[in-house]
C-alpha cells in the first residue's frame, strides 16, 4: 500500500536578509528553502496571522522561525533590540519545547560565532513546569527575547504582575502541534491566555500555527486567531512530490484461534523480534500504560540473545520524567532499537533514527494513525514505514480499514469545544490574580477568542457568581454560625460593583498549583534504591501488599512499604502484575466508523457468494495476507451461522438469555458517541418496560443491554428505535446512568471546585470517587443550573454523545431485524464485548431496597432466611 | 415496636441492626453509631475545596428519624465522630452543633475516640472505651480484650462495611456472638466492600453479614460463604 505526501526543495527564494542568518542557512541548507519556508516568508515577514500547515520534516519550524530570527538580528545590528519579550513559542510538549530551544540555540551561537562574538545578542529562554524555581527567577528578572512555554506555564505567567509588564511589546506568538490543541479543553484554555495576552501588549501580536495534519484548516485557523482576525493558511501542494508510505496490516491471532493472553503475548513478542532484526529503530504504539509496561517488559524478558534489553525502553506519562528525558535523548541518537509508548511519544520533536513505526490494535482516527506513521521516516525522500498489528479478527477489519483511509489521505475534521464554563471560571480566577478587573472588559476579552464567540453574558455571570459563592446553596449547607445563612466554602473571588479580584494570596497559590484541564487521577511516586522511576495511581497502589510485584518502566519491582507520598520498591527478577491506570480509550472516528460497517456489509455479501470471492477481494483490494483474509472470513461466517451480519444502514438486534437474565445486543453502523446516545434511549425504553436495573456496554457499532428480567416482546423491541421522545429518553438514559457524574469529576477539577493538588494532602475517607459520588448530586440538585453541571452536561452531550448524527441517522428509516439467539453472537462478542460486560456501566432503575432484595435473590436464589 | 421490628433485624443478645446504620438495644435504649466524620467537607474546604457542607444536617435528619421511632436514653458515638480539627475549630464548633442539638432532643451522649479524633477542646470528652449493657464499645483501630473487662462482646466502627453492587452501595453490619462491626454513619464515608475485599473473609470469626438500603437490612449469611454463592 502507498500513498505520496513528501516535499521537494524549491531552489527558487532566498534565504532571509541579514548576513550571518542567511550564511547559516546557506551552510545547512544548500539546496534553499523548502517550499513551506518559501510560502511562509512574505505573510509572516510582513506580521500576518499565518497557519502552516505541511507533514512533519518539511521544514515549517524554521519557516515560522526565521523572519523573526531575521528581524531580531537586524535589530541587534542597529542597536535596537531591547531587554523584552519578543516572541513566544508554545507547544503542548514539554520534549518538543526543549528540543526547540536547542534548535533555535545552535544557529544563534554559530552565527555569533562566526562574527567573532561569544554569545549570540538574541537570548532564547525556555519556562516550563520543569524549570527550577531558581531558573524562574532568573527569568522573571532577566527575560529572553525568545520565549519557549506551555500553554498551561503560559496560563501562570500571565496571572503575575511581573511578567505582564515583560508581555507588552510582544510582536509574534507561534502555537506549535495545533491540531491537537483545537479539540480539546486545553486549547480553549490557550485560545483564552491568547487573548489574555493580547488584551496585555501595546499591539496586536502577530499568531502563527503550525500543524501536520489538519482538517478543516480554516477552522484551525479562526482558532488561532479568533473570529474577528484574518489567517493565511500556507499549505503548499506536496501531493505532486515523490515519497511514500508504507503500511501494513498483520493479525497476531489465526482464524479459529482464540485471543487469549498467553498466546497474543507470546507472538507479539516474535513479531516485534522480527521488527528488531529489520529495522534500526521501530517505535511501538499500545494506545494504554499498561500495555505499554507489558510489551516492554516481556520483549526485555524474552529478547536477551537478540539484542541488548537497555536498548528496549518505555515511554509513557506515569514515567519519571527524568527517564522519560533519557528515552528521548537516546532515541535522538539512535541508541535505543525500541521504544514502546501508549500515546507519548505521537507528538512533537522529530526523532531522524526512526525507521519503522508498529500500532498494536487501533488508533482510532486515520489523523491520529497518519501522525504515528509520522514518526518514523523523517527527512526529505525517506519513506514512511508502519504496521498495525491485530490482536483479534474485529480489531483486524478496524485495522483494514484504517490503513486504506490512511493511504488514501481521508483525515478527519476537527471539532472545536464551544465555551466550555470550567475552562472559563479557571481563567477568570487567573485573570483575578493579576489584578482587580472590570467584569465588561473581561467579558470582552473573552468573546475575542474562537472556542467563546457566542458566550451568553448570563453564562459569563453566572461562572462569575459562582466562583464569588454566590450561586444558590443546596438545602442544609454550611452555616458559618447557627441561622445564618448557608454558604459555599472558600470562594475564590470577590465580586462587587461591576468588578472583582481574587479573595486572598491562598487563591494565587491554589491557581499555580492546580493550572490546567488535563485531569490525571491521584498518583503516588515509586522509588527503587532512591531512584525515582514514576508513579502508580493510588487506587491501585493501596492495594499493595510487601511483597507484592509490579511492572514499572519495563522491570519488575517488589513492593517494600508506603512512606509519605513515597513507595519504596526493590528491583527483582522474574515474573510480575502490570499495574492499572485509568485512561479514555479513543472510539472510531465517524468516518472509520461507517466505513468499517460498509466493510462488514460488503464482506458479508462476498461471502453469500462464495469464499473464494470474499478472500480475493480481501487479498486484492486490502493487501491482506491470505491467513489474515482468511481470519476475518471465519468470523464472518460464524455469526451467519447462528445470526446474520448487520446491514450498514439497518439495526440487528440479538436477545439471548444469560444465567441472571436477558441481553440484548444492538449492531448499527454508528460510531462511538452515536452509538452511546442510542445506547441511553434504548436502556431508559428497556428500562421503563422491565422496570429493572440494566448494566450498559457501549462500543464502536453497538451496545449491548443485560437485565435480569426476562425478554422483552417482539413488538417492543421494534419500538426501543422509534424517533418520538428520542431526545428526552436520552436524557433520562443518561441521568439514571455514571457519566455526567463522572464528568463532574473533571468539570470540577478543572472549574477549580475540588482541587488536584492540595497543601494539606488529601482527605482519604470519601474514597476516589467522593465528587461524582455525593458532590455531584447535592449540587446538581440544588442548583442545576450551576455553571460546571451545566458544563458536565454538555461535555456529556457534545462529545461523549453525538445525538445529531444519530438523529440524521434515524430519519433515513433504517430496517430493524431482530433475532433470538441462544448464547452471545461472534460478531457481539467480538466487537461490543470483548472482555464480557464485567465493566458495563450500571443504568439504575430500581429502588434502593428492590435492588438489595434482587441481589439477595440472585445470591442465594432461595428467599431470604427467617432467623 | 411491632412496625419497627419490620425493618430492624436483630442480632446478638437483642442488639437490632437498622437500615440507618445504627445499633439500637430497645430494651433498654441505647443507640450506637459510629464514624460520623463530622466536618468532613470542611477539612475538604481548609484544604481548598469549594462546596457546601451539609453533612451534618444529613447525619441530624437520619438520627430524628431513629429518635422518632423509639424512646433513645443513650447515643453512644463509638468513634472517628470527627473527620479533623476543622470540626473543633470556630466559636461554635461543628461538633458542638451536633452534641447541642441531641442535647436538645433529651439523649445523654457518650463519646468513644477513633483515629481520626483529636480534640483540642477540654470540653468535649472522649473516652478510649465504654461499657454498656455488658457489651464493650470502642472505636476498632486499638485492641482490647473484652473478657478481662468482664464484657460479653465488644461494638466497633472503623472499618466502614459496605456491599458495592452495580453501582449502589449498601450499609453493612458484621455480627458474630462476641462482635459487632457496625458500618459508617457518614454518607461521606467510602466502604470497605465486603464482595471485593478480603480482610473480613481471611478472619477466623465467623462473620454474618447484614445489609442495609432505605427500609430493610438483609441477612446476607456467613460472610466467608458469599463468593461462593450459587449467584456470587
Amino acid at each position: 500500500m502507498t500513498c505520496s505526501g513528501w516535499n521537494a526543495i524549491d531552489p527558487s527564494h532566498q534565504w532571509p536578509a541579514h548576513q550571518g542568518l542567511s550564511h547559516w542557512c546557506n551552510r545547512n541548507f544548500p539546496s534553499g528553502p523548502t517550499p513551506v519556508q518559501s510560502h511562509a516568508w512574505p505573510q509572516i515577514s510582513t506580521g500576518q496571522n499565518a497557519l502552516l500547515i505541511a507533514p512533519t520534516g518539511t521544514g515549517k519550524t524554521l519557516a515560522a522561525f526565521l523572519p523573526i530570527l531575521d528581524d531580531l538580528l537586524a535589530q541587534a545590528n542597529h542597536g535596537l533590540l531591547k531587554d523584552q519579550i519578543c516572541s513566544l513559542y508554545i507547544s503542548p510538549l514539554k520534549s518538543l519545547s526543549n528540543d526547540i530551544l536547542k534548535s533555535l540555540c545552535r544557529p544563534l551561537q554559530e552565527i555569533a560565532q562566526s562574527s567573532g562574538a561569544k554569545a549570540s545578542p538574541v537570548r532564547v529562554g525556555i519556562r516550563t513546569g520543569d524549570t527550577n524555581p531558581y531558573l524562574r527567577q532568573k527569568l522573571r528578572k532577566s527575560p529572553p527575547h525568545i520565549l519557549i512555554t506551555t500553554p498551561e506555564s503560559l496560563s501562570i505567567l500571565l496571572s503575575q504582575p511581573c511578567w505582564a509588564a515583560h508581555f507588552r511589546h510582544l510582536k509574534s506568538i507561534i502555537v506549535d502541534e495545533i491540531h491537537s490543541l483545537a479539540p480539546v479543553k486545553r486549547g480553549s484554555d490557550l485560545a483564552l491566555s491568547l487573548e489574555r495576552l493580547s488584551a496585555l501588549t501595546d499591539i496586536d501580536p502577530q499568531r502563527i500555527g503550525l500543524s501536520a495534519t489538519c482538517k478543516p484548516a480554516d477552522l484551525i485557523g479562526k482558532f488561532l486567531v479568533g473570529p474577528n482576525r484574518a489567517c493565511h493558511v500556507v499549505q503548499p501542494d506536496l501531493q505532486s512530490t515523490p515519497g511514500q508510505s508504507l503500511l501494513a496490516v498483520e493479525s497476531l491471532i489465526k482464524a479459529d484461534e482464540s485471543p487469549y493472553r498467553p498466546l497474543v503475548n507470546q507472538r507479539l513478542t516474535k513479531r516485534l523480534q522480527k521488527s528488531l532484526e529489520l529495522y534500526k529503530t521501530s517505535i511501538v504504539f499500545t494506545n494504554t500504560r499498561p500495555m505499554t509496561e507489558r510489551v516492554a517488559f516481556l520483549l526485555k524478558q524474552e529478547s536477551t540473545g537478540l539484542v541488548d534489553p537497555e536498548s528496549i525502553a518505555a515511554h509513557h506519562g506515569s514515567l519519571d520524567q527524568t527517564l522519560r528525558q533519557n528515552v528521548e535523548a537516546n532515541l535522538k541518537s539512535g541508541d535505543l532499537r525500541m521504544v514502546v509508548s501508549s500515546t507519548s511519544l505521537e507528538l512533537g520533536v522529530d526523532y531522524q533514527s526512526a525507521d519503522y513505526v508498529i500500532q498494536l490494535g487501533l488508533s482510532g482516527s486515520v489523523a491520529r494513525c497518519l501522525q504515528r506513521l509520522g514518526r518514523a521516516g523523517h527527512g526529505p525522500g525517506r519513506i514512511r514505514k508502519g504496521l498495525i498489528l491485530a490482536t483479534g479478527p474485529a480489531e483486524l477489519a478496524g485495522a483494514v480499514v484504517t490503513a486504506n483511509a490512511a493511504l488514501n489521505g481521508e483525515i478527519e475534521s476537527i471539532r472545536v469545544i464551544q465555551k466550555p464554563l470550567d475552562v472559563l471560571c479557571q481563567n477568570l480566577i487567573a485573570m483575578a490574580c493579576l489584578d482587580d478587573q472590570n467584569s465588561d472588559k473581561v467579558f470582552e476579552i473573552v468573546c475575542k477568542s474562537y472556542p467563546y464567540k457566542d458566550l451568553d453574558r448570563s453564562e459569563f455571570d453566572s461562572c462569575l457568581s459562582y466562583l464569588s459563592g454566590e450561586l444558590a446553596s443546596p438545602a442544609g449547607a454550611w452555616e458559618p454560625q447557627p441561622g445564618e445563612p448557608p454558604r459555599w466554602t472558600a470562594p475564590r473571588i470577590w465580586k462587587a460593583k461591576g468588578e472583582f479580584g481574587i479573595r486572598n494570596s491562598r487563591v494565587a497559590r491554589w491557581f499555580r498549583m492546580n493550572v490546567g484541564t488535563i485531569i490525571s487521577e491521584e498518583s503516588i511516586s515509586v522509588e527503587s534504591q532512591g531512584t525515582r522511576i514514576g508513579s502508580l495511581e493510588t487506587s491501585y497502589a493501596d492495594q499493595l501488599q510487601p511483597g507484592d510485584r509490579f511492572v514499572l518502566d519495563g522491570k519488575a519491582l517488589e513492593y517494600r512499604r508506603t512512606e509519605g507520598s513515597t513507595i519504596h520498591a526493590k528491583s527483582v527478577s522474574g515474573e510480575a502484575l502490570f499495574p492499572r491506570w485509568t485512561s479514555d480509550r479513543p472510539g472510531l472516528s465517524e468516518l472509520l466508523a461507517i466505513q468499517l460497517a460498509q466493510f462488514r456489509d460488503q464482506l458479508a455479501n462476498l461471502i453469500l457468494n462464495g469464499t473464494s470471492l470474499a478472500t480475493d477481494w480481501l487479498t486484492k483490494t486490502y493487501a491482506m495476507r491470505p491467513a489474515d483474509a482468511n481470519c476475518l472470513v471465519t468470523l464472518w461466517k460464524a455469526q451467519l451461522s447462528v445470526s446474520e451480519v448487520p446491514e450498514s444502514n439497518g439495526v440487528l438486534v440479538e436477545v439471548f438469555p444469560e444465567q441472571h437474565g436477558t441481553a440484548y445486543a444492538v449492531h448499527f453502523g454508528l460510531h462511538h458517541s452515536a452509538s452511546q446516545a442510542m445506547a441511553r434511549a434504548v436502556s431508559s425504553r428497556i428500562g421503563k418496560l422491565v422496570g429493572r436495573d440494566l448494566q450498559l456496554t457501549v462500543s464502536d457499532l453497538g451496545f449491548v443491554i443485560h437485565t435480569s428480567a426476562q425478554p422483552i416482546s417482539m413488538e417492543d423491541v421494534e419500538s426501543l428505535f422509534q424517533t418520538n421522545g428520542l431526545d428526552a429518553d436520552v436524557l433520562e438514559g443518561l441521568d439514571r446512568g455514571e457519566l455526567i457524574a463522572s464528568r463532574f469529576k473533571h468539570t470540577a477539577s478543572t472549574g477549580f471546585m475540588v482541587l488536584r493538588n492540595t497543601e494539606r494532602g488529601r482527605v482519604r475517607v470519601g474514597g476516589q470517587d467522593w465528587v461524582s459520588r455525593r458532590l455531584y448530586p447535592v449540587v446538581a440538585e440544588s442548583c442545576p443550573t450551576h455553571p460546571l453541571v451545566l458544563e458536565a452536561r454538555r461535555e456529556t452531550m457534545e462529545q461523549f454523545l453525538d445525538l445529531p448524527a444519530l438523529k440524521t441517522w434515524l430519519k433515513t428509516a433504517p430496517k430493524i431485524r431482530v433475532r433470538f439467539l441462544k448464547r452471545i453472537s461472534p460478531f457481539a462478542a467480538a466487537w461490543i464485548e470483548p472482555f464480557g460486560g464485567d465493566m458495563a456501566e450500571p443504568i439504575q432503575f430500581e429502588s434502593a431496597d428492590d435492588a438489595l432484595m434482587h441481589l439477595h435473590q440472585r445470591l442465594f436464589s432461595v428467599p431470604e432466611r427467617v432467623i | 415496636m411491632d412496625s419497627i421490628s419490620e425493618s430492624w433485624k436483630q442480632g446478638p443478645d437483642r442488639w437490632f441492626f437498622t437500615p440507618e446504620g445504627a445499633l439500637i438495644r430497645p430494651d433498654d435504649g441505647t443507640l450506637v453509631i459510629a464514624d460520623l466524620h463530622l466536618g468532613y467537607e470542611a477539612t475538604r474546604a481548609r484544604a481548598g475545596d469549594f462546596l457546601p457542607d451539609r453533612s451534618l444536617k444529613e447525619i441530624q435528619h437520619r438520627l430524628l428519624g431513629l429518635f422518632q421511632k423509639i424512646k433513645v436514653q443513650n447515643l453512644v458515638l463509638a468513634g472517628d465522630v470527627t473527620e479533623s480539627q476543622a470540626a473543633f475549630t470556630g466559636r461554635i464548633t461543628i461538633l458542638d452543633q451536633f452534641l447541642n442539638w441531641v442535647g436538645d432532643q433529651n439523649v445523654e451522649t457518650l463519646i468513644v475516640a477513633g483515629n481520626h479524633d483529636r480534640p483540642s477542646s477540654p470540653s468535649h470528652t472522649f473516652q478510649d472505651q465504654v461499657v454498656m449493657d455488658a457489651w464493650l464499645i470502642h472505636h476498632g483501630h486499638k485492641k482490647y480484650n473484652f473478657r478481662e473487662l468482664a464484657c460479653k462482646g465488644e461494638i466497633i466502627g472503623h472499618w466502614h462495611p459496605v456491599i458495592k453492587w452495580q453501582g449502589r452501595t449498601f450499609r453493612a453490619f458484621l455480627s458474630s456472638p462476641e462482635r459487632i462491626v457496625l458500618p459508617a454513619f457518614s454518607g461521606d464515608a467510602a466502604g470497605l466492600d465486603l464482595l471485593s475485599s478480603n480482610i473480613f473473609q481471611k478472619s477466623s470469626i465467623p462473620y454474618e453479614c447484614w445489609a442495609c438500603s432505605d427500609s430493610s437490612v438483609i441477612n446476607f449469611g456467613k460472610i466467608q460463604d458469599i463468593r461462593s454463592l450459587p449467584g456470587g
